[in-house]
């Protein structure tokens, strides 16, 4: 995935925090437990790390890496 | 009397670990060792203690008694808003930051400052800010053991003697210790109360016969229907919140420990289980203070509940101090421990308790923090380290451990809670708007000392403009309007400019001060510049 298809999904990502179609409203309540409000954040928590997965694998900064280990070697 | 014992043997084990991790230090880069483990610790260590640095008493006990008066905003006002914003400010400043301090060698944020925007003076002017706000943690931590220790005891430990204890097993780790006594005395505390939400939300829910049935009667109720929504608080307020995780980013004791980690991989597993970890802990405790309000058979909690219902009945007809004393008691910081206290059996309350005081333990990592941005960028920066050598810096850092847990203590015993609970929640302000320098001097080349120090400065004042504010006006009351809008109002639990908390102009200000006066302003040298975005 190129860098602007993360950007932008990030960007979703922090829309989709500020569910205000959810605000007035508890119905349903899964599992008889949680209102919908609140089973929306939970599973956008899980949705978050899911994200965070993508982008650790697609856009770790590996430059930053070999520049320490580059000053490692010399200064062995 | 067991749970007693238990927090005992708890406070015992911690002061072990301090030691223990003492005898493990190496002599041979004393500074570097002391106030960053010498950059050495692994995966395990490096996400739990880092995720126990940010969850303080409030993640637990704060967390649960919001939702018991809020209901379930609390999840996603602090929780799920964090999640996206702590992880994702680790993979792009997190790693730089690393990557940064092992190639440059810097220990504090404010030497990287110096150093990225050739100045001085002007780094101790953020030191000074960032001090500032981050004394009201420690205050806070302490006044938070001395409570819990007392509610644990049913009131036989007085709360000095229980701020005392808990302020003396923290200093004594922290000092032998230093950061690896720090590191892993959190991972031991995350372990606990990682374990603790899910054995909580077990043992309440069978001596509360089920949730559902709870959810059921508070969907019924017309007053409690409303906590199974988020009508209790605005859109504009819920996003402000997501503003508040920048703190954690800019916070010294979570930037300096950043520095830690042996290898930069060990920011991956960080990041992805991170919002997992927050899950673990704030659903439960979120979900537990939610289903309080139908905890009528403990004594404690209907008392709480009674209090709400006169203030909401016959709020108009008392007098402020009356409004003001039903406020007190029906604040929810001690629901978890009172529901616990009524369904677990004792051994359990022990042991459950240690996870509880665990969370508000949390004090070590902010004085560790200030000792190590004292002795580096102070001690050390004024020259106190060439004309007295290394080893007399780590002896400065140990003695400002010593020096800062007293004045806290003694501050601790003096003054009212209330107090640092508004300067924690300006601290929270002041550092998300602190959060463009990190973002400007990581990744705009042409930042300048300058829009730096506007923007420092521009934090302080505004902080301290906001702080006077709520002195001079009592809430609740509307103070400017302009045609029926709200522009700026006095709430019970702050301010609201526009319906926003004051923390969003704060930040957007900082950060277009940073842009202007940079542009506007000389900018570094080429070879620095240079070095800090080659690669």
């Amino acid at each position: 995935m190129k860098k602007i298809h993360l950007t932008a999904l990030v960007g979703l990502l922090y829309l989709l925090h500020q569910d205000f179609w959810h605000w007035r409203v508890a119905q349903p309540v899964v599992f008889g437990l949680f209102p919908i409000g609140y089973f929306y954040h939970l599973i956008y928590t899980l949705a978050v790390s899911l994200v965070m997965w993508l982008l650790v694998r697609q856009v770790w900064p590996s430059s930053l890496e070999a520049a320490v280990e580059e000053k490692g070697e010399q200064g062995e | 009397m067991i749970p007693m014992v238990i927090v005992f043997g708890y406070l015992a084990v911690v002061l072990y670990i301090g030691i223990f991790a003492f005898r493990r230090s190496r002599t041979d880069r004393p500074a570097e060792d002391f106030f960053l483990a010498g950059r050495s610790l692994g995966q395990v260590v490096f996400l739990l203690s880092l995720f126990g640095t940010n969850m303080t008493a409030f993640a637990l006990l704060g967390s649960s008694g919001h939702a018991f008066a809020n209901g379930i905003v609390t999840f996603g006002l602090m929780a799920s808003s964090s999640a996206l914003i702590i992880p994702l400010g680790m993979l792009l400043f997190g790693t730089r930051v690393w990557a940064l301090g092992r190639r440059f060698g810097f220990i504090t944020p404010v030497q990287m400052f110096r150093d990225r925007w050739e100045c001085g003076h002007i780094g101790t002017v953020i030191f000074a800010v960032q001090a500032v706000l981050l004394v009201p943690y420690i205050i806070i931590g302490m006044i938070g053991g001395g409570t819990a220790l007392g509610a644990i005891s049913g009131g036989r430990i007085p709360f000095w003697f229980g701020a005392a204890l808990v302020g003396l097993v923290v200093m004594s780790y922290v000092f032998f210790g230093g950061m690896r006594g720090t590191a892993w005395v959190n991972t031991f505390q995350t372990t606990l109360f990682l374990l603790f939400g899910a054995i909580a939300l077990g043992v309440i829910g069978y001596g509360m016969g089920g949730f559902d049935q709870a959810i059921r009667e508070m969907r019924e109720s017309p007053v409690l229907s409303t906590w199974l929504t988020r009508e209790r608080v605005s859109p504009r307020y819920f996003f402000s919140y997501t503003f508040i995780p920048l703190s954690s980013l800019t916070f010294p004791h979570i930037t300096i420990f950043w520095l830690t980690a042996r290898r930069m991989g060990q920011f991956r597993k960080t990041i992805i289980l991170y919002p997992l970890c927050l899950l673990a802990v704030w659903l439960p405790a979120t979900f537990l203070g939610l289903v309080a309000n139908r905890a009528t058979e403990v004594p404690a909690i209907a008392r709480k509940l009674a209090a709400r219902e006169e203030l909401a009945v016959r709020g108009p007809e008392l007098t402020a101090a009356e409004r003001q004393d039903r406020r007190a008691r029906s604040a929810g910081d001690d629901v978890l421990l009172q529901l616990l206290r009524h369904y677990a059996p004792l051994w359990l309350a022990g042991l459950l308790g240690a996870g509880i005081l665990a969370a508000v333990m949390a004090s070590d990592s902010q004085i560790l923090a200030l000792s190590t941005m004292f002795s580096e960028d102070i001690f050390a920066f004024y020259e106190g380290r060439e004309r007295l050598g290394e080893a007399a810096q780590v002896y400065t850092g140990r003695a400002f451990v010593v020096i800062l847990t007293l004045i806290a203590y003694l501050v601790a015993i003096q003054f009212p809670q209330p107090i640092f609970d508004l300067a924690v929640q300006y601290a929270f302000s002041g550092f998300a708007a602190l959060s463009p320098l990190l973002v400007a001097a990581l990744y705009w080349k042409g930042s300048t000392k300058w829009g730096a120090l506007a923007s420092t400065v521009w934090t302080a004042l505004a902080v301290t403009g906001v702080a006077l504010f709520q002195f001079l006006y009592p809430n609740p009351q509307v103070v400017w309007s302009v045609a029926g809008v709200e522009l700026l109002a006095r709430t019970p639990s702050g301010t609201t400019m526009v319906g926003f908390m004051p923390v969003v102009p704060m930040t957007i200000i900082s950060a277009l001060l940073m842009l202007v006066v940079s542009s506007l302003t000389p900018k570094p040298g080429t070879a620095t510049i240079g070095r800090y975005f080659s690669h």
